[in-house]
């Protein structure tokens, strides 16, 4: 016992002890929560908690919209997902000119651009007949000149109407010797993306028009092998000039 | 014999941020008065008096759980905090600090399915002990005369588990809280003679565990 003169009676005494031996405290976290609580209640009563409540609501605002602008991103970028990988799926195959395009390994240079511009050009015409007439009006000849080629390729296939085969044989053998069987996905893909007898018309219009007459024989050849009666369907301003097309 | 008040109850008045000295000398009901009016370092210098005897209050009553005695201070406190627009100098503040902190405290029991405080055998074996107490208390006048150490204060806490609900949070209410008789006796909603008797048989009980060093 630290006290100097003797405890005057025994609960003094005790008291004493108990004192010696209380030396039990909070724990620092608490005392630090407890006044930080103290801090924060004086501060809204005295106002300055109102003028903190721009920045609070502020924080609040952010926190509350961030998971819908996260979701937002997401979805969005779901949908580039979405829209991307069934389109790189069907520009994968390797080039259809059997022959013109150059081996895979064969080393790079005009050729083999030419090479790998084919399959751009040749979807552009595929996806959409009324731009393919747009480029042929431009003036873009060099790619018309190769989607007509590869249209002449299609129309030289015997089994064109079948989906899974209208592929050139080239890139068809390839890719499916690579890749086996054509997904489900690429299958509808490739569907969508084969024209008409009215898209072929149109194309076969339009190149004529635009002076193209071996795209639009070309054309009309394809469409021959598709419809034996392709030549009733033409408009009359054409079937003269049809006539010419073997 | 049992004081009447058992005086200041911590030594944190040393424990004073220095950017409170005008409130260093206050009392306890003018620094929560200034708190409710916005003084924040008033509470600092309040809790810094009284954080380690609530903090002992409910430790010594849960068994020496640190767990239990930690939550159930920070609830007396966060509560003092919410009630400081409410708080009156009517009475004493450690009046009204102990009365929250009790209440609390029986919470916490209730939840626990625990009858501590309402075990009424505690209170009848009060009562009996009151009665005979003058029989039975052959050396109480006698001083103390052993050496108090750090021995003598474990055995003090641990003979404080042994002792009877009520006893014990009377002992605790007058030595921790510094409560006086008067004052426990309000709080416990209790007469003062009860309250004393219940002093008594604590004195007299932690008095024994510490007999074999006089």
């Amino acid at each position: 016992m630290s006290t100097q003169r003797p405890p005057a009676s025994p609960d003094d005494a005790i008291r004493g002890a108990w004192r010696e031996a209380s030396e039990d405290q909070p724990p620092t976290q608490i005392d630090a929560a407890i006044l930080a609580a103290a801090r924060a209640a004086v501060a809204d009563d005295t106002g300055l908690g109102a003028a903190s409540v721009p920045r609070a609501r502020t924080g609040h605002w952010f926190t509350r919209w961030q998971p819908l602008a996260a979701a937002a991103a997401v979805a969005g970028l779901a949908l580039v997902i979405a829209h991307t990988l069934p389109r790189d799926h069907v520009v994968t195959p390797p080039p259809s000119v059997p022959s013109r395009a150059p081996a895979p390994s064969a080393p790079p240079g005009p050729a083999a651009e030419k090479s790998v511009s084919t399959p751009s050009a040749r979807e552009v015409v595929a996806e959409s007949p009324a731009m393919a007439g747009q480029a042929a009006l431009a003036g873009r000849s060099e790619a018309d000149q190769v989607a007509a080629e590869v249209a002449a390729d299609y129309a030289t296939a015997p089994a064109a109407k079948t989906p899974a085969n209208l592929a050139p044989p080239a890139a068809r053998s390839s890719a499916e010797a690579d890749a086996g069987p054509v997904a489900p996905g690429a299958e509808m893909r490739m569907m969508e993306a084969s024209p008409g007898p009215a898209a072929r018309i149109d194309r076969i219009i339009a190149l004529h028009g635009a002076g193209d007459e071996a795209g639009a024989a070309a054309e009309l050849r394809a469409l021959r092998a598709a419809d034996p009666d392709a030549d009733l369907r033409l408009p009359d301003t054409l079937r003269e000039w049809a006539k010419t097309v073997r | 014999m049992i004081a009447a008040s058992a005086g200041p109850v911590d030594t944190a008045r040393h424990m004073q941020p220095a950017d409170v000295e005008h409130t260093a000398d206050s009392d306890d009901e003018a620094l929560m008065l200034a708190y409710s009016r916005g003084s924040a370092p008033a509470f600092e210098l309040l809790y810094a008096r009284h954080k380690g005897a609530t903090y002992r209050y409910f430790l010594r009553h849960a068994s020496g759980h640190p767990a239990t005695a930690d939550e159930l201070h920070q609830d007396l406190w966060l509560k003092v905090v919410g009630a400081r627009s409410r708080y009156a100098a009517n009475a004493r503040f450690t009046t009204w600090l102990y009365t929250l902190a009790r209440h609390r405290l029986i919470d916490h029991w209730r939840a626990r399915r625990s009858l501590d405080f309402d075990s009424i055998d505690d209170e009848v074996t009060a009562a009996a002990a009151e009665d005979s107490v003058a029989a039975t208390r052959p050396t109480d006048d006698e001083p103390l005369r052993a050496t108090m150490d750090a021995q003598a204060g474990r055995r003090l806490v641990s003979a404080l588990h042994d002792v009877p609900t009520l006893q014990r949070d009377a002992f605790l209410l007058h030595v921790e809280g510094g409560l006086s008789l008067a004052e426990i006796a309000s709080l416990t909603a209790a007469s003062q003679e009860t309250v004393k008797s219940r002093l008594r048989y604590a004195y007299r009980k932690l008095r024994a565990s510490l007999e074999d060093l006089q």
